[in-house]
């Protein structure tokens, strides 16, 4: 689904990704962990397309496509489906009108019909049950006013809504309290299938506990330090970034 | 400019002709007095220095009362079973396209003011000249040459249950023509209107609109205005608003100016009462070679007033805008309550806006504050559009929808609301937007 | 349920109950002979100015030209201050103590009376006195009397010198940059100052050098009916920093004094200039009478990339004010910077603010501008933020607060904004607030003086823009602060 060849990227002016390689496939979940300012979101952000951040070497092929030679927006019809870390507020935009906006430009994309008013209404209310949202936050502006969980929670309700292909979540962990860490995470837990593939960015093994991958990646210094499975979190938790900022280990899994 | 330019003389001889009473014939006259002295403004007088006026040509001379024709397809939008209409065809009113009087609401006081002049002018002699409110060589040109407009007088104690609507058309006729309006409205004490004003035109109508209306509010009263600034690009548009509030009052005014014409906005609220209100918003979308002006004068004149501004811009293409807010708070004004907020958002290289937002502030016992900011559409809320899949046409659409939308939402009536959604839609997505 | 209406302004005022009047504490005379030209305004006068300066050819010129230019001049009457018509012809426009012919060759020269005056006012010029770390120029009515710590200086190549001087010393670089921020015609007081400008500071620092001082001027008005007119020009060169200090003040007197002076500064590449002002020219008492007319045009280009100007004053003096600090903002990736506290108490007016016109790419400004209004004192924020066609990325950020102390003053607001790029942002915030009887009492109940919980509310209120300033004159800015709302509050 995903091959990340050699990726070079800056965030502005500064080198951040050097020379990142990453393969996923359908159904597999792949966790990315790793300290502070290693690259972790600025891989998220570049495979999203954001402004901002130029890529300067490598590859990244998404369905045998190259990533890069779309927009952004023809890569969400595409199936990839970024989950914010810091969702941003749209005053004065309705949340169903948006995401039905959104999903009829990606059945458009993909030739079929656009969904009326009334049919999206049924499938938004079953989503957000999915998610635990509450109907009235479905109903308000997009994120306006909404805490940080409920901006958290809106984001796997668009996910659930939109069913992408490749879906990346940016730290959905942070900011999060336990219970709407569990909620969030089932969430997730019942996107997963056979044709969807997860990157989840995080910075603690507190959400791996909920979300388990089957891969674990550690990214020092803008490239994959370690990689190995799900027990490679428990590794961490217990000894930190450090003995792997100081000497490179060889791929082990 | 003197007042040699031929259509003033001819408003001069013109004005002689027409009928009155002796009183209004010498305002007139007065009036045109001042208009020769001053000339029309340039953008060297400091109200008019980011406006400057279009050329006219030869289109200031006043028309004549036309038979309906075009008038009735531009006012048909704005004809509703729910509202009360007077219409009013190139400055000269339309009993044709209006509602039937047998549908005038009881316990107002409804009436063209060419009728009211021919019938009962002395009605008219207070307001019509105490009107010194305004000043300027517009005004005076409206005084000099205003041959009709409408005249609202809701008695004492009377919740009017329908909307009235007044509605000027701009035809298309062998000339350029002015139209001078005057309208004046006044709510009695303790009652409540709902009134939308919309000023518009057939496409190809070529001329000037000078549309000034004056209102009156008594002690504890409630007028909840919109109005829709929409004339056609050949009909530059010069609107001025005056209110006076009496204590408690209530007075509400929503300003949608989305006219691909000139258009100039003068809004000027006494709040002179003991705790009147004046909730104000509004919001212009600029395209093309459009001008669009807002100009808020807000005097704060008793104690515990309150008002509250609102007002956002959208300039794409080579358009400009022009926000000008002035709070002045008076040193009898204790406890004056004020907030300003002007928004602007500019859609490509070439379109400009000017905001100034200014307080003038004469006792210490207030509470004032504005802000103003001006910027291009978000880049990250654009993004976050995009990355859902939404082409960047569309995300920009929504947004721009969005930013006007906050000041749609001060029209609470449903079926006025749909009425100014759709006349601003067009207006929306013809907004080009360029890198 | 409606709230109280406010208490009638009778019941506040009596909370702001008169204290007796801080005296102006440097408004005394130094009794000294000097050298003055009889009233009035000519071209002979410009003339006889230039002579008595020794002035090449082309400063005369430019004199000229610009007494020209003011003669066809219309009085600007736009700014919110009102005063009756100046008359230009009874101003006495060159007036200097009388000393050697050439003036003083160093502080020994001196005469010892005015060595007493700069004393008195708390800037001694003896440098072993003087305030470690800060040059000072010392000018007195017309003219320069000492320039401290000029050899110190002259070893890092940095020129600090009165203009007189800069013009014998230095012809190629007064020349160089003379006008070319303030143009003579571009408005009436600097035409004006362009005719008869008498003395004033000059300084530059060269390529790479960061002024290892403070340097500062001080202005000191004595003689009567004389109208000050000074000039300062100051460039720092590519990669250059100075930080510059400028104070006033002048005896009480009942007439009114013009003060108008033009000061211009130029930044080149990556250089920084800090311009502080402290300026307590007197007020005139409290009924109006008297008092300094500061009518003034201070404006900074920086013209290189990554530039950067920053104004600071706290105007506490004078009777009228009416000055705009302005950056243009030519370098791609320049900054521009206003900080103001500016203080209208008695019959005191203040007309001032800023522009900050955004040429280059991503230019950046701030203004924070803070208005005090006390008594009958009417206190006025102008200011323009013109972001340009080209000047993509701009961003502006401004913020004017007033404070209003009694219902008799005045708090006025105009912010002009110009936007001319889709890129730029700008955000404008104002916000009007007063002393509330609650803040005072919350202040005694702990056992505190009225006076001093307005001092510590009107200090936290300006803090933002004090601690701008450098030490020495942040200390003396507090003080003076307070010194000049005393009798306002009570």
């Amino acid at each position: 689904m995903l091959r990340i060849t050699d990726l070079h990227a800056k965030a502005g002016d500064k080198p951040i990704l050097k020379g990142l390689s990453l393969s996923v496939n359908g159904g597999e979940v792949h966790a990315i962990m790793g300290p502070n300012g290693s690259g972790k979101s600025t891989l998220a952000h570049v495979l999203a397309g954001r402004p901002g951040y130029t890529v300067t070497g490598g590859e990244v092929l998404y369905k045998s496509s190259p990533l890069f030679d779309m927009a952004p927006e023809v890569r969400a019809r595409e199936g990839v489906f970024l989950a914010y870390q810091y969702p941003v507020e749209l005053p004065g935009v309705s949340n169903l009108y948006f995401l039905r906006s959104a999903l009829n430009a990606i059945r458009r994309h993909r030739g079929e019909s656009e969904m009326d008013a009334m049919d999206f209404l049924a499938i938004a209310k079953e989503k957000a049950r999915f998610v635990e949202l509450d109907e009235t936050l479905v109903k308000r502006n997009v994120n306006e006013g909404f805490s940080g969980g409920e901006k958290k929670r809106n984001e796997i309700f668009q996910m659930a809504v939109l069913e992408p292909s490749l879906a990346i979540l940016d730290e959905t962990d942070s900011g999060l309290d336990i219970d709407a860490l569990r909620i969030v995470a089932k969430g997730v837990n019942r996107l997963r299938s056979e044709d969807r593939a997860m990157i989840v960015v995080t910075h603690y093994q507190r959400l791996l506990e909920y979300i388990v991958p089957d891969f674990v990646h550690v990214l020092i210094d803008g490239k994959i330090a370690l990689s190995g499975g799900k027990d490679l979190a428990l590794e961490l938790e217990s000894k930190g970034y450090e003995w792997l900022e100081k000497e490179p280990v060889q791929a082990r899994g | 400019m003197t007042a040699s330019v031929p259509p003033f003389s001819e408003i001069a001889v013109a004005a002689k002709a027409w009928p009155g009473p002796a009183w209004l014939t010498g305002a007139r006259q007065a009036a045109l007095d001042r208009f020769a002295l001053a000339g029309l403004p340039t953008t060297r007088l400091e109200a008019w220095r980011t406006t400057p006026l279009p050329d006219f040509g030869t289109a200031l001379g006043p028309g004549a009362p036309s038979a309906g024709g075009q008038g009735a397809a531009v006012v048909a939008p704005f004809r509703s079973h729910g509202a009360v209409t007077l219409v009013f065809v190139d400055g000269f009113h339309s009993a044709e396209l209006s509602s039937p009087e047998s549908e005038w609401p009881k316990g107002v006081r409804l009436s063209p003011l060419s009728r009211l002049l021919a019938t009962a002018p002395e009605e008219a002699l207070a307001w019509l000249t105490v009107d010194a409110a305004f000043s300027g060589a517009l005004h005076d040109l409206n005084t000099a040459a205003f041959r009709d407009g409408a005249t609202i007088v809701v008695e004492d104690g009377v919740q009017v249950p329908v909307e009235l609507r007044v509605i000027l058309a701009a035809t298309h006729g062998d000339r350029p023509v002015a139209e001078h309006v005057r309208h004046h409205v006044q709510v009695g004490r303790g009652s409540s209107l709902r009134l939308t004003v919309a000023v518009l035109g057939a496409p190809d109508a070529l001329g000037f609109i000078n549309n000034r209306t004056t209102v009156a509010m008594a002690e504890s009263s409630r007028l909840d205005l919109v109005r829709v600034h929409e004339s056609p690009a050949g009909v530059p548009h010069f609107d001025a608003l005056a209110a006076t509030l009496g204590a408690k009052a209530e007075f509400t005014d929503t300003v949608l100016q989305t006219g691909p014409s000139w258009t100039r906005s003068e809004i000027e609220i006494a709040l002179v009462g003991e705790r009147a209100s004046a909730d104000l918003g509004g919001v212009f979308v600029a395209r093309g070679n459009q001008m669009s002006d807002i100009h808020t004068l807000l005097s704060h004149q008793a104690p515990g007033v309150i008002s509250r501004q609102n007002y956002r811009g959208l300039a794409a293409d080579d358009a400009r805008g022009v926000f000008h807010g002035q709070i002045r708070v008076e040193a009898l004004a204790r406890g004056a309550d004020a907030v300003q907020n002007n928004r602007n958002m500019l859609l490509s290289k070439r379109a400009q806006v000017h905001s100034t937002p200014a307080l003038e502030i004469q006792t210490d016992d207030v509470k004032c504050k504005h802000g103003s900011a001006t910027g291009q559409i978000d880049q990250a809320q654009l993004f976050y559009l995009r990355s859902r899949g939404i082409d960047p046409k569309d995300a920009t659409l929504m947004l721009t929808r969005a930013f006007a939308g906050e000041i749609l939402s001060r029209v609470t009536a449903a079926e006025t609301r749909e009425l100014v959604e759709a006349q601003i839609a067009p207006s929306l997505e013809a907004l080009g937007v360029a890198a | 349920m409606t709230e109280p209406l406010p208490p009638s302004p009778s019941e506040s005022s009596r909370l702001l109950a008169d204290l007796t009047s801080a005296e102006y504490a440097a408004g005394f005379v130094t009794d000294i002979a000097s050298d003055a030209i009889p009233a009035g305004l000519s071209e002979d006068v410009v003339k006889l100015i230039s002579a008595k300066k020794g002035e090449p050819e082309w400063l005369l010129d430019f004199r000229l030209r610009a007494f020209r230019n003011w003669q066809a001049m219309p009085v600007p009457e736009w700014a919110r201050v009102h005063y009756p018509p100046i008359d230009f012809q009874s101003i006495v426009y060159y007036s200097a103590p009388k000393q050697k012919l050439d003036g003083p060759k160093s502080l020994a020269e001196v005469d010892p009376k005015l060595l007493e005056t700069y004393e008195k006012l708390g800037v001694p010029l003896h440098e072993r006195a003087a305030l470690a770390g800060v040059a000072v120029d010392a000018v007195f009515d017309s003219v320069s009397v000492a320039t401290t710590f000029k050899d110190k200086l002259h070893e890092v190549g940095v020129i600090f010198c009165s203009f007189s001087e800069a013009v014998r010393e230095h012809p190629e670089l007064v020349k160089k940059y003379l006008g070319t921020v303030v143009p003579y015609s571009d408005n009436f007081y600097a035409a004006l100052n362009s005719a008869v400008f008498s003395d004033g500071s000059f300084c530059y620092i060269p390529k790479g050098v960061k002024c290892p001082m403070e340097l500062s001027t001080y202005f000191r008005i004595n003689a009567k009916n004389t109208g000050q007119f000074e000039r300062t020009l100051i460039i720092a060169d590519d990669d250059a920093a100075v930080s510059y200090l400028e104070g006033c003040t002048a005896p009480m007197r009942d007439e009114n004094q013009l003060h108008a002076a033009v000061v211009e500064l130029v930044a080149h590449e990556n250089a920084r200039i800090k311009y502080s002002t402290v300026q307590n020219w007197y007020p005139g008492d409290k009924d109006g009478k008297g008092g300094i007319y500061n009518f003034v045009t201070k404006r900074g280009a920086c013209r290189g990339h990554n530039s950067k100007i920053s104004w600071t004053q706290v105007e506490t003096g004078s009777a009228i004010t009416w000055k705009y600090p302005s950056c243009i903002l030519q370098g791609d990736n320049s900054v521009g910077e206003f900080y103001s506290v500016a203080l209208a108490n008695n019959r005191q007016q203040a007309d001032t603010g800023t522009k900050m016109i955004h040429i280059g790419k991503n230019t950046r400004s701030t203004i924070v501008s803070k208005g005090i209004s006390a008594g009958h004192g009417q206190n006025t924020y102008r200011g323009l933020v013109k972001i340009g066609k080209n000047a993509e990325g701009a961003r502006n950020y401004s913020q004017c607060d007033s404070l209003l102390l009694g219902p008799h003053c005045g708090a006025h607001t105009f912010p002009y904004i110009d936007v001319q790029d889709p890129t730029a942002q700008m955000e404008h915030e104002a916000t009007t607030s007063k002393i509330s009887d609650d803040q005072i009492f919350y202040f005694q109940s702990r056992g505190l003086s009225t006076e001093d919980a307005v001092s510590m509310i009107v200090n936290g209120f300006c803090k933002e823009v004090i601690k701008e300033l450098p030490m020495e004159f942040a200390v003396e800015a507090q003080k003076l602060l307070g010194l000049s709302l005393e009798g306002s509050v009570g």
